[in-house]
């Protein structure tokens, strides 16, 4: 998400520059009404196909404007697209005031109150260009606003009367007044995109600041994450060495326990077979530290379909005689009417086992435990819960139950535990399909552990 | 002479390879062991045992010198129909490497699996099995993969 942030604001002002071709559309239909009204309602003269054609370049530029826009919003290598971009953005901006000025010509020249229009365009060339080519579009609206006055008063260029204007003759007959109009006109466009352009700026270094400080989120984060990533290796490491060890010194009691070598006295007998039993039970736990840091340093996980009530069965029927010795009731009930998710199997079969084993640890003889597959309540997916009537969690446990080594801190379960990380690899699982986990609990009348997974999507559908 | 069982067991730590020589030797089997897959190798072209047990033999940098020999086993003529037992705790998820032809590309072209630590038991049992069926399952591997 964060990323998404940075590229945004990096990006191309693409969001403005679409605002402007509606905008564009929006002022031609303006033109259009106006001029039709002026021309049906108030019956004033005007050279209609003159504007009409005036009207009709600026939805065809715009129509052109807009096909550019989509072409150069496909294309790659980014830099050359900026520069394209900020050409098409000047080009618009300086047509549409040559469009502006040549309308003008044909309804009263200067005379036609619609000249502050040009002040627009010069707010609209601040926020989308640099300070120089906005400074360099407020020239080109005074060199065509000195257009519109020399052409009528040299003659060479005379306007189209409108009557109710201001007739050009009373404004060319006042030659300080003329240079006082053009003076306030020249000071409007430059002070106009003067203000704009600091405020404009302003916001840039803002918008600046901000990417470079989620620049540095970025960075931090992947930094912390490789971190974390050298950190689950190292435990790898560590655990897949304790364990080659651990194994060998419990295959070496083992063989004389079993009497391979002799019979050895009682006593010994049963020192060893405490050592042995001590052995199996931290090769237990290195297993288990080795399997959830093999899954954090996994690369991303491509999954298939996996119809997850077929793997509960499979699991149950796996975990039955644990289950028998404890005289506990395992059901597998789908409610889910058989959807499946996408991921790995094997995780899946995984977490099962060990919320499996996660159940059987806290649920006494004769107890019940229950694997069920429902819709989860408002959205989409698969809801996996598995219930039973043990000894339930205390409401402080229950938001740390996910959390590493938990249940090793809890001392009436010392005996029977591994590392703690069952839990954490059931969190694990879910959360490298996509998923998350949730616990409920009654204590004294058991506990619910569930996980909801995203539906498997025809969509993603592709390597298996 | 002919009815003497001979097995060859390739595994990279000592302590545990003796245990499973110990192990096996109680079943009146004659053992041999390897430390190396070279070592393997040879003895194995030697001695021509009926069965490989075979360690995954992680190496330092992840490499699995255990899965390279099953393969290098099944190329070689003599070898290639001598059944292998590989020992690996199966829990654990070998990079690269499945354990069947239908849903993996990259499958190990062994016979049985045993859990590690081997429990007496348990190996005795898969031994003996992997006895009576007498020639690999994968002798004509890689012809098999096409």
């Amino acid at each position: 998400m964060i990323s998404s942030l940075g590229e945004r604001l990096t990006a191309i002002p693409w969001r403005r520059i679409r605002w402007l071709l509606v905008l564009r559309w929006v002022a031609a239909a303006c033109v259009l009404v106006v001029v039709t009204a002026t021309r049906l309602v108030l019956l004033l003269s005007l050279p209609l196909v003159a504007l009409y054609l005036g009207i009709a370049f600026l939805l065809l530029s715009n129509s052109l404007y807009t096909s550019w826009f989509k072409r150069l919003q496909s294309r790659s290598g980014w830099r050359d697209q900026a520069r394209q971009v900020a050409l098409l953005i000047n080009l618009q901006i300086a047509v549409d005031l040559a469009v502006l000025a040549y309308l003008l010509h044909f309804s009263g020249g200067i005379g036609n109150p619609f000249v502050f229009f040009f002040v627009f365009h010069m707010v609209i060339a601040s926020i989308l260009l640099s300070g120089a080519e906005a400074y360099l579009q407020a020239s080109w609206a005074t060199v065509l606003f000195a257009l519109l006055l020399l052409g009528d008063a040299f003659r060479f260029l005379p306007s189209y009367r409108v009557p109710f204007f201001v007739p050009p003759e009373v404004i060319l007959g006042r030659p300080t007044y003329m240079l006082g109009l053009f003076g306030a006109f020249a000071s409007a466009v430059f002070v106009a995109v003067y203000l704009t352009t600091s405020i404009a700026n302003t916001l840039r270094e803002r918008e600046a600041e901000l990417h470079r400080a989620v620049g540095d989120l970025v960075a931090a984060n992947t930094k912390l994450e490789e971190k974390d990533r050298e950190k689950s290796l190292y435990v790898q490491r560590v655990s897949h060495h304790i364990k080659g060890s651990l194994s060998a010194i419990q295959s070496c009691l083992r063989v004389v326990l079993d009497g391979l070598l002799g019979t050895v006295g009682q006593k010994a007998e049963e020192m060893i077979a405490r050592a042995e039993r001590r052995s199996l039970s931290l090769l237990r736990y290195a297993n288990e530290l080795l399997y959830l840091s093999s899954l954090r340093t996994e690369a991303r996980l491509v999954g298939s379909e996996v119809r997850v009530v077929e793997v509960a069965e499979r699991v149950a029927k796996e975990l039955r005689a644990a289950f028998q010795d404890k005289e506990i009731e395992l059901g597998v009930a789908d409610e889910s009417t058989g959807r499946a998710v996408r991921g790995d199997p094997e995780l899946f079969a995984e977490l099962i086992r060990q919320l499996l084993h996660n159940a059987l640890k806290y649920t006494p003889r004769r107890g019940k435990v229950r694997v069920r597959l429902s819709l989860p309540e408002s959205e989409q997916g698969l809801q996996l819960a598995v219930t039973d009537d043990g000894i339930g969690v205390r409401p402080q446990d229950l938001p740390h139950l996910f959390e590493d080594f938990f249940a090793a801190d809890v001392p009436e379960n010392r005996e029977s535990t591994g590392a703690g990380l069952g839990l954490s690899i059931v969190r694990q699982i879910a959360m490298m399909h996509g998923g998350r986990v949730g616990a409920e609990s009654r204590p004294g009348s058991g506990s619910t552990i569930s996980c909801v997974f995203p539906s498997f999507d025809s969509e993603t559908q592709g390597g298996s | 002479m002919d009815s003497e069982v001979r097995i060859l067991v390739v595994e990279d730590d000592p302590d545990a390879a003796e245990a499973m020589k110990v192990t096996l030797e109680a079943q009146g089997w004659k053992v041999d062991t390897a430390i190396d897959p070279e070592k393997g190798l040879e003895k194995a072209r030697k001695s021509k045992p009926q069965v490989i047990i075979l360690d995954v033999m992680f190496g330092a940098r992840e490499q699995t010198k255990g899965f390279d020999y099953a393969v290098k086993i099944r190329q070689d003529r003599e070898l290639a129909s001598i059944p292998i037992l590989m020992v690996t705790a199966v829990n654990v998820r070998h990079p690269g490497f499945g354990f069947c032809p239908e849903s993996d590309e990259e499958y190990l072209p062994v016979d049985d699996f045993v859990d590690k630590p081997a429990q007496p038991r348990e190996l005795t049992e898969k031994v003996r099995r992997l006895l009576a069926q007498k020639t690999s399952n994968w002798k004509n591997w890689p012809e098999r993969s096409e």
